[in-house]
């Protein structure tokens, strides 16, 4: 089984190999056939993850490490990066998620983006995403998992933008780019500071060198606060999550597959890869947790507010994130890993269910096109779809069910792990555990209303009236992710901790009965409030939303994102407009293209000065060469004096 | 096993003279044959090249030649010079009208030379292979006879050129004369326990001996011969001499100032610093100034024997692979330059002006896109091969302390990039409409492929090996 | 600078004292010694007894040099022959071949241009 190991390269070789073949196929068949390479080539990933799984099953649990060094890269000497894959528990299980995630999204779309003219397009950005994701995820160095990190944020833009003739699709894409770049600027910085202090890119000696204290406490600090500035961008975190929203603007897999289940984990597992580290900085770990469980709580208030299916599912994900963030922060890891694979599954059900929703409701707009203006992704327009569309119904309601934590299902057990390890905990971390039990109160609020807003009632919309059933390429799919939705959730139950024992033996999960029954009763007070206010029954004709009387100027607040696109707007966006502009009038007219034009000139005048030296005559190209022997000889003389 | 260093030359040279008994009796009308022979026989002078690779110092012939890595590469660079020259040759002088087979014969002859010199350990082969290959460039800048420019360019190279050879023959004889050697390493012996009286000839000599292969390499303060001579020798040549002179130039150098008078480096460091710092200035400056791309790679041509004579300056051991790797990446970038040129000529005349290369990309996309990916070279843009060549010849002179040296080498890559796009602006946006310059033959067309691929696979195999171990 | 090594010129000096004072008493001596009777006919030109007709700077026509120089080139790399020839004793066989690749590569030399017709005179 080992020399399987050294073949595990071929993880991330798969989805490269289908991106080539779609990318040198031609002819007719192409278009056709290229989501059924893509999904092929993400299959023979998955597959190829199950073996090396497998194989690291088999060794003893102290000796589920290895190291493959694929080639040395030398780029100055004393600079030496390898690419080279590190196979452990915690990297083999991220690969295992993103693979079979990956493989069931790939089968989704493609029914869903049947007939999209740049479907091979799409394909080979899909199959490319999974490949960075999971050089990001096997790397053995900080290096490469920061090509794989940047890879992926590539893919997210070139995927929000997939549809670019929409401007707002391309200016999403850019959004999502640059606010990225903010928080990777601090990564980078950290990356550099890191090489600085170990002298190597590598985990290994790294955190060998930080578990014996060979680093400062407060260099630990700041490496590790830089890096979480990354994490702010990648995994949306305040004060960077306002990406993501926005990113719903890609193709409905791409939110489910990148916006929710894979890439944002990036940041989660970058702090569950590098707890060495992070454990030697308390005071990043307190900030850490803070400021996932303040974006818990302020994402899910936000979520109460939307219209936009897509969107309220982008805000649960920023504060699902914010859970995850908050336990790994704490030095929750197994906890924040296990929330992050069963999230994985039941929130790309629930895009994927969205999809399927927003997809039967644009069949139906073109048959039955309604007078005003169509936006599919508006809940204020559907209703009464739960007996059109059955099995879309019952599977995204297992899956708001997960999310709001219900038992027995996924989001159940994983929220309940996380709030069980924050709880026990004193001082800031009991905030955040506070912020957090409110937030999973808001979880089941909003998911509730999501689903009474979709599928109760009468539809309000034509379309929602003809709506039908979405073919079996995406349903079954959704059945699939129903299934691990329910199921999932055991793998780390109480009494089996398989995956506790998979990540961090000895460390069996954390259960208090009473913690499971106060967060159950929370999601049952959260579900049984959105119901009394979303029943079909209390909600009146005509009525945009049930909640704005009740609320007013606050409800319109949270349409409205609670005004941070704008805030950000006021404080950075338009200063650094403003900046730009006076850079591009007077700055780079006069200073730099002044002194650029100047010392052109300069240049200039002088070369036609030495221009004049060739003048054509072979007897002043001889006077020339004879003065320069005189002027080396006469200095030969002199250096001999 | 004596002579296997001349091994390649000797190829050339028999091959040499087999074409020019072959053009005495050839048909007429069968000049093409002469292409093939002569390719045929370069690829044979590589083939004994590869062979001789692995081998290790290998000295013969009264220790006057030497085989070692240095010799491998320089002669690798002067026979893939060669190659690309000959390929892209046949179809300009069939345009031009100067299909004469002792062209073939006579590259083949100065190739030899050029690859003696690869190989010289001695002051007398130094000076033979420099004749040797002088000889035929003579020749060959006037093989476009009657046109006046080229018959003008062979007259001021001749004259010029035994000029700077008397320089090198005194500079022989005086280091003779102080100490009685003419055998390089020898010579290095005799230098780290100088006898002082003799010293002062030693050192004059050496003076003399910067002037002549300063001269050869195009260097500043006796580089005026070279725009003159490149612009009015037939494009091919001017090819060949940029690329295969510069290179064997530069072996001389080698030689001369790093196996002889290594051990008196200090003193030399001084002028041979002062001719870097100028030659850089001087040719990336007044290149701004061409109206012509022939004269303007003349000048880019004086501009790169700047950089390397920086690396000259460096530690050898470290230096050595940067010149290597320099010569091979400039003179592959300036052949494939020199291939999209010679399409410039057709039966009415050659113009080699900016002017005429506007729009000329828009009709043959890849040869404005090869054209490009050679000015990017020879700035030194990564990825291509021409930036890492001057990564590693700048790391090597600031190594050795030379620091303002690499701050100038630096500031002319800036300005060259003005010059050197120039041309590329004027292929891709001088003109909307497209120039359609008539379809590169095979040759023509070979030749700008294998030095595209080159310039990007030195490149990137740089990155993959972090830095060519040569 | 060593003596041993200056000693060694000594007689390329020699030669060139003799050289010099050869030429210099040839050119001398008639100017002391010899009777000076100018008419106009010995002030011509010297041209072999003929009288000269017209410029002495003409152009010849480039026959004569190719002519001229293919004669200087032979008889220069014949000159060769005689070192060799003294001590083709002692060198054995390997100067035998070296010998024989010179003169081949003259050979063809000579019968390239032969081919090329640098030997006819009308053409």
């Amino acid at each position: 089984m080992d020399a399987l190991l050294e073949w595990s390269w071929l993880i991330i070789a798969f989805p490269l190999l289908g991106l080539l073949i779609n990318l040198i196929s031609t002819g007719y068949t192409r278009e056709r056939m290229a989501g059924i390479v893509a999904s092929m080539a993400a299959a023979a990933s998955f597959g190829m993850a199950l073996m090396v799984f497998a194989a690291l099953l088999s060794r003893p649990p102290e000796a589920r490490l290895v190291e493959v060094t694929l080639y040395q890269w030398a780029i100055v000497p004393p600079l030496t990066a390898e690419v080279g894959l590190r196979i452990d528990p915690l990297s083999i299980a991220m690969a295992l998620i993103v693979t079979l995630v990956g493989t069931l999204i790939h089968v989704y779309s493609i029914g869903y983006m049947a007939g999209d003219p740049h479907i091979r397009r799409f394909f080979m950005f899909l199959n490319l995403f999974l490949a960075s994701m999971l050089l990001l995820v096997l790397a053995d160095n900080f290096l490469i998992l920061f090509v794989g990190w940047e890879l992926v944020g590539l893919c997210s833009y070139l995927l929000i933008g997939f549809w670019f003739e929409t401007p707002y699709n391309a200016w999403a894409g850019r959004k999502a780019f640059i606010v990225n770049r903010i928080g990777d600027f601090g990564f980078t910085l950290g990356l550099l500071l890191l090489f600085w202090t170990f002298g190597t890119f590598r985990y290994g000696p790294i955190f060998e060198a930080a578990e014996h204290g060979a680093v400062e406490a407060g260099v630990a600090t700041l490496i590790t606060l830089l890096l979480f500035a990354g994490v702010t961008g990648k995994s949306a975190q305040i004060p960077l999550y306002v990406w993501l929203p926005d990113a719903m603007a890609g193709p409905t897999p791409v939110s489910a597959l990148i916006h929710a289940a894979t890439m944002v984990t990036a940041g989660v597992y970058l702090i569950a890869r590098a707890h060495p580290l992070f454990e030697l900085a308390p005071l990043t770990q307190g900030v850490i947790t803070l400021v996932g469980a303040a974006t818990a709580l302020w994402a899910a208030l936000i979520a109460i507010g939307q219209f936009d299916l897509k969107r309220v599912l982008a805000f649960s994900t920023i504060s699902q994130l914010g859970y995850m963030v908050a336990a790994a922060g704490a030095g929750a890891v197994g906890a924040a890993i296990f929330h992050l694979g069963t999230h994985a599954f039941f929130k790309a059900l629930l895009f994927l269910g969205a999809g399927s929703v927003i997809h039967a409701l644009e069949h139906a707009h073109r048959h039955h096109p309604d007078a005003s203006p169509f936006d599919p992704n508006d809940m204020r327009r559907m209703g009464g779809l739960a007996r059109r569309m059955p099995i879309t119904f019952w599977t995204f309601g297992i899956g708001a069910a997960a999310l709001a934590g219900l038992p027995p299902l996924a989001g159940f057990w994983s929220k309940d792990e996380i709030l069980a390890a924050l709880g026990k905990a004193g001082g800031w971390t009991a905030l955040a555990y506070g912020l957090l039990v409110a937030a999973a109160f808001l979880t089941a609020f909003y998911m509730t209303r999501q689903v009474a807003m979709i599928f109760a009632g009468a539809p309000r919309s034509a379309a929602a009236g003809h709506a039908h059933e979405s073919p079996a390429v995406m349903t079954v799919p959704l059945m699939i992710f129903a299934f691990f939705s329910v199921g999932v959730g055991w793998i780390n139950a109480p009494g089996l901790g398989a995956l506790s024992a998979w990540l961090e033996p000895g460390y069996p999960p954390v259960f208090h009965p009473e913690q499971a029954l106060l967060a159950t009763l929370v999601a049952l007070a959260g579900i049984g409030t959105a119901w009394a206010i979303y029943r079909p029954q209390a909600w009146p004709e005509g009525v945009e939303d049930p909640l704005r009387p009740a609320l007013r100027g606050f409800f319109t607040a949270l349409t409205r994102k609670l005004y941070v696109d704008e805030l950000y707007d006021v404080l950075f966006v338009r200063p650094f407009e403003r900046a730009a502009r006076a850079v591009a009038d007077v700055v780079e007219p006069y200073g730099i293209d002044g002194a650029v034009h100047a010392v052109a000139r300069l240049v200039g005048s002088l070369a036609s000065g030495v221009r004049r030296w060739s003048s054509g005559y072979v007897r002043q190209y001889g006077l020339s060469v004879l003065i320069g022997a005189v002027l080396l000889v006469f200095y030969i003389l002199w250096m001999l004096r | 096993m004596a002579w296997l260093p001349l091994l390649p030359t000797l190829i050339l040279t028999a091959g040499a003279l087999l074409l020019l008994l072959a053009e005495a009796f050839r048909r007429p009308g069968s000049a093409a044959g002469m292409a093939w022979g002569a390719l045929w026989i370069t690829a044979l002078g590589t083939g004994a090249t590869g062979v001789l690779a692995t081998w290790g110092p290998l000295e013969g012939i009264y220790r006057m030649v030497l085989w070692d890595r240095g010799a491998f590469w320089l002669s690798l660079t002067i026979l893939v010079g060669t190659g690309i020259a000959i390929l892209f040759s046949q179809r300009y002088l069939a345009d031009r009208g100067i299909e004469r087979g002792e062209y073939y014969a006579f590259l083949l002859l100065a190739a030899g030379g050029m690859l003696l010199m690869a190989v010289a350990a001695d002051l007398l082969v130094v000076f033979l292979a420099l004749e040797w290959l002088s000889f035929p460039l003579y020749i060959l800048a006037g093989f476009a006879r009657p046109q006046p420019e080229s018959e003008e360019a062979a007259l001021k190279y001749f004259l010029l050129g035994a000029f700077a050879s008397a320089f090198l023959v005194f500079g022989i004889a005086l280091i003779f004369a102080g100490t009685g050697l003419t055998n390089l390493s020898d010579l290095a012996a005799w230098l780290r326990r100088p006898d002082p009286g003799a010293q002062s000839l030693v050192w004059i000599g050496g003076a003399l001996l910067l002037v002549a292969l300063g001269f050869k390499a195009a260097a500043v303060p006796f580089h005026l011969w070279t725009p003159d001579v490149y612009e009015g020798a037939p494009t091919p040549i001017t090819g060949f001499m940029a690329a295969a002179t510069k290179t064997a130039a530069v072996a001389a150098l080698i030689r001369v100032f790093w196996t002889g008078l290594g051990p008196a480096m200090d003193l030399w460091a001084g002028p041979v610093a002062l001719m870097a710092a100028a030659t850089m200035l001087v040719g990336n400056g007044v290149a701004l100034l061409q109206s012509s791309f022939k004269r303007m790679m003349a000048y880019s041509s004086i501009a790169h024997a700047g950089y390397l004579l920086m690396g000259l300056l460096g530690e050898p051991s470290l230096a050595l692979p940067g010149v290597m790797f320099y010569l091979l990446a400039y003179s592959i970038a300036t052949l494939g330059a020199f291939a999209v040129a010679v399409r410039m000529a057709g039966p009415n005349g050659e113009d080699q002006s900016f002017g005429a290369y506007a729009g000329v990309a828009r009709g043959s996309p890849g040869m404005g896109a090869a054209m490009a990916l050679f000015m990017l070279s020879l700035i030194g843009v990564p990825p291509t091969a021409g930036f890492f060549a001057k990564l590693m010849l700048f790391a090597a002179a600031w190594q050795a302390g030379w620091i303002a040296l690499v701050l100038i080498g630096v500031i002319t890559t800036v300005i060259s990039a003005y010059f050197y796009l120039r041309v590329v602006v004027a292929m891709w946006m001088d003109r909307p409409e497209p120039r359609h310059l008539p379809r590169p033959d095979p040759g023509a067309r070979l030749s700008m492929a294998l030095s595209a691929f080159a310039t990007l696979f030195l490149g990137v195999l740089w990155l993959m090996l972090g830095g060519l171990s040569l | 600078m060593p003596d041993g090594i200056l000693l060694e010129y000594v007689p390329i000096l020699t030669l060139i004292l003799v050289g010099l004072g050869i030429g210099g008493v040839a050119l001398i001596a008639p100017q002391l010694l010899a009777p000076k009777r100018p008419s106009r006919r010995k002030q011509l030109p010297y041209e072999s007894g003929m009288i000269p007709i017209g410029p002495a700077q003409r152009r010849f026509p480039v026959k004569f040099y190719l002519i001229a120089l293919l004669f200087i080139l032979f008889d220069i790399e014949i000159i060769f022959f005689y070192p060799w020839a003294l001590q083709v004793r002692s060198l054995k066989t390997l100067a035998l071949v070296e010998m024989g690749l010179f003169v081949l590569i003259l050979l063809i030399g000579y019968i390239y241009a032969w081919r090329k017709g640098a030997f006819e005179w009308e053409r």
